[in-house]
């Protein structure tokens, strides 16, 4: 039954890229979507783009790891970035009109810049996807015994059919199956978990002291088990990573820019911001739940990254299995195929047509992109491989982040907000942002930060202030970009009253946004 | 009275939705109650049940709210037609301006 269920998913999901294909008119059509999305479709495919091996398997082992400050990962760590995209920096990118973060820096910066940009984030799509491969392998071999080498492989030939024959579209629609697939997969978890342990209040007097709060032992690294005190949750967490993340990843940016609208543009991060303030019910409760249920991981036993899945096991009863682990799966491939659509736009429009073929029609343009599919689906078995080596997917994930979001955060940041950095203060301040990032990576070891989640974010804010500052000081010395060039590109030289038609008060983002924000305070003080 | 169509025009995600949750409804309600008629020890089958059918209500709601795929290619025609109109629409107005 269990195998019946994940075969009727796999049908589904090559069925709509089956269909999505008929509809594939144009280049914008396979990378954007068309740009005719309602911003529920572009919100959820959002925040499911997103909701890869990270969210699930990474988070649920991090809650058991560090215990529930882990949940700073997204009321610190995702919330506040996603409201300021929403507000701020959506205008911009939706605005320009780009296809791309990297088109964008072409608009504000030079081709430079762009070039670099595009090259470091196909790489970096690469491994990630090479991530959300491995996990999916993982559960495959833990719970079905299949061997991790065949799973790679059925699920890239998947993702590879899906992705190649509808492209964004179809990665979108899936995604969206996937996260609802994704609730009604998980969600039995903590609310069959919390009843056997007697509600939060079991919980939290069953776990080790300390596990159930987020603030209350930040004052000192030494006091929480993640090693970071509340400033370098704040600057590394709260502002790099995050809004290095949020604010400038093209895998998210790009649903975004599927919108049909500037105000669907806007609503979209902000319906993803709101689930990200209950997501932590499926993500880090079931953690919390695996201390008590699923005791003695990660003491030199199995790793912290099983924690769910053996929830899993513990908790459902057959079919309810096949229907957890096809939510499961359903995360690893939007997770995948959300990088793999973002590798395909950059390598497709940032790449090839800007330096290998120039004149490509459009119809070329959309086989190219379907051949990048495939490409990066082959590319990201060997990254599968990388991810293997490393004791944690969350550890990897975010000393990737560390490395090329941060920096980039500060070099969109000054761009969109300051006029006068200059294109070439863009370049090497991203550049230098990156090498000392690697740099902090190779030769300082993790010993010195303290843990290795000490050392990304710190490493992250960094190699931020390194980019921001080297950014300041080469706009100081070099030649501005004319103010007629900047219009509708940078925050102060953008006509608000021509993208923002009057809405009713109800509808508005900052309405959207504020009730987020009373949300995210009342969560903060309850968990104090 | 005409039923009012989800938002999104020639492929219809609650279509989809609905016929996936159905289906797994189904699977799962149907092995709940196999379970509940054949006990296994240590098997609780009430979870099939209860859930297989609070996924199988879902799935039909979608289900008979979305766009069949008999309008697909209706509504696929028509946003041809829509973006053909564009842009002579835009080749119009360029005219215009030339003018």
């Amino acid at each position: 039954m269990d195998y019946l269920i994940i075969v009727i998913y796999f049908v589904f999901v090559i069925f709509i890229g089956f269909i999505v294909r008929k509809r594939v008119r144009t280049s914008k059509d396979f990378f954007l979507a068309g740009r005719s999305n309602p911003s529920w479709i572009s919100g959820l495919a959002f925040i499911s783009a997103n909701m890869g091996a990270l969210e699930l398997m990474g988070m649920c082992a991090g809650a058991y790891e560090y215990g529930f400050i882990q949940v700073q990962f997204y009321w610190l760590g995702a919330v506040p970035a996603i409201l300021f995209l929403a507000l701020f920096m959506m205008p911009l990118y939706y605005g320009t009109k780009v296809h791309s973060v990297p088109e964008y820096l072409k608009l504000r910066y030079n081709e430079a810049t762009r070039g670099l940009n595009a090259v470091i984030f196909a790489g970096m799509t690469l491994l990630l996807s090479g991530i959300s491969m491995y996990a999916l392998a993982l559960i495959f071999n833990i719970l079905l015994g299949w061997s991790i080498y065949q799973s790679i492989i059925l699920s890239a030939l998947i993702i590879a059919v899906y992705v190649s024959l509808g492209g964004l579209t179809s990665s979108i629609y899936n995604e969206i199956l996937q996260f609802f697939l994704i609730w009604f997969g998980l969600l039995l978890l903590p609310i069959l978990g919390l009843s056997e342990v007697g509600g939060w209040e079991g919980l939290t007097n069953r776990i080790p002291e300390g596990f159930s709060h987020i603030w209350a032992n930040t004052a000192t690294a030494a006091q929480n088990p993640m090693g970071v005190d509340w400033l370098g949750l704040v600057l590394g967490l709260g502002f790099v990573l995050s809004f290095g993340y949020w604010c400038t990843d093209f895998l998210v940016i790009q649903r975004t820019l599927s919108a049909k609208n500037i105000e669907a543009s806007q609503k979209a991060p902000l319906i993803g911001g709101a689930i990200k303030l209950v997501l932590p019910l499926i993500a880090i409760i079931p953690g919390l739940l695996a201390i008590v249920l699923v005791p003695g991981l990660g003491e030199g036993g199995q790793s912290y990254n099983l924690a769910l899945p053996l929830l899993i096991k513990h908790y459902f009863p057959p079919a309810m299995i096949g229907i957890g682990l096809t939510a499961l799966m359903a995360g690893f491939m939007s997770g995948m195929s959300g990088n793999i659509t973002a590798f395909s736009t950059v390598w497709t429009d940032d790449l090839y047509k800007t330096y290998v073929n120039p004149k490509a029609s459009d119809q070329h343009l959309i086989w190219m992109g379907r051949i990048s599919v495939i490409v990066a689906c082959i590319i990201s078995v060997g990254t599968a491989f990388i991810a293997m080596s490393f004791p944690s997917i969350m550890d990897y994930m975010q000393a990737l982040f560390s490395l090329i979001n941060a920096p980039l955060f500060a070099t969109i940041l000054l761009g969109m907000f300051w006029k006068r950095t200059t294109p070439w203060g863009g370049f090497f301040g991203l550049i230098t942002g990156i090498i000392t990032g690697i740099a902090l990576f190779v030769f300082v070891p993790v010993s010195y930060f303290g843990t290795v989640m000490a050392a990304n974010i710190w490493r992250a804010w960094w190699t931020w202030t390194t980019c921001f500052l080297v950014t300041l000081a080469v706009s100081m010395v070099t030649k501005r970009k004319p103010e007629a060039e900047l219009k509708g590109v940078v925050y102060g030289l953008i006509d608000k009253g021509e993208i923002q038609k009057k809405l009713p008060w109800y509808s508005r983002p900052i309405t959207w946004a504020l009730i987020i924000v009373a949300c995210l305070i009342i969560v903060n003080i309850i968990f104090f | 009275m005409q039923k009012k169509q989800s938002e999104n025009t020639f492929v219809d995600l609650k279509f989809f939705l609905g016929l996936l949750f159905i289906i797994y409804g189904i699977l799962l309600a149907g092995t709940g109650i196999y379970y509940s008629l054949n006990p296994v020890v240590g098997i609780d089958s009430s979870i099939d049940i209860y859930w297989g059918l609070f996924m199988l209500a879902i799935g039909t709601i979608n289900y008979y709210k979305s766009n069949k795929p008999s309008n697909w290619n209706k509504a696929f025609a028509i946003s041809g037609i829509e973006q053909i109109e564009k842009r002579l629409k835009g080749i119009l107005d360029e005219s215009v301006e030339e003018v």
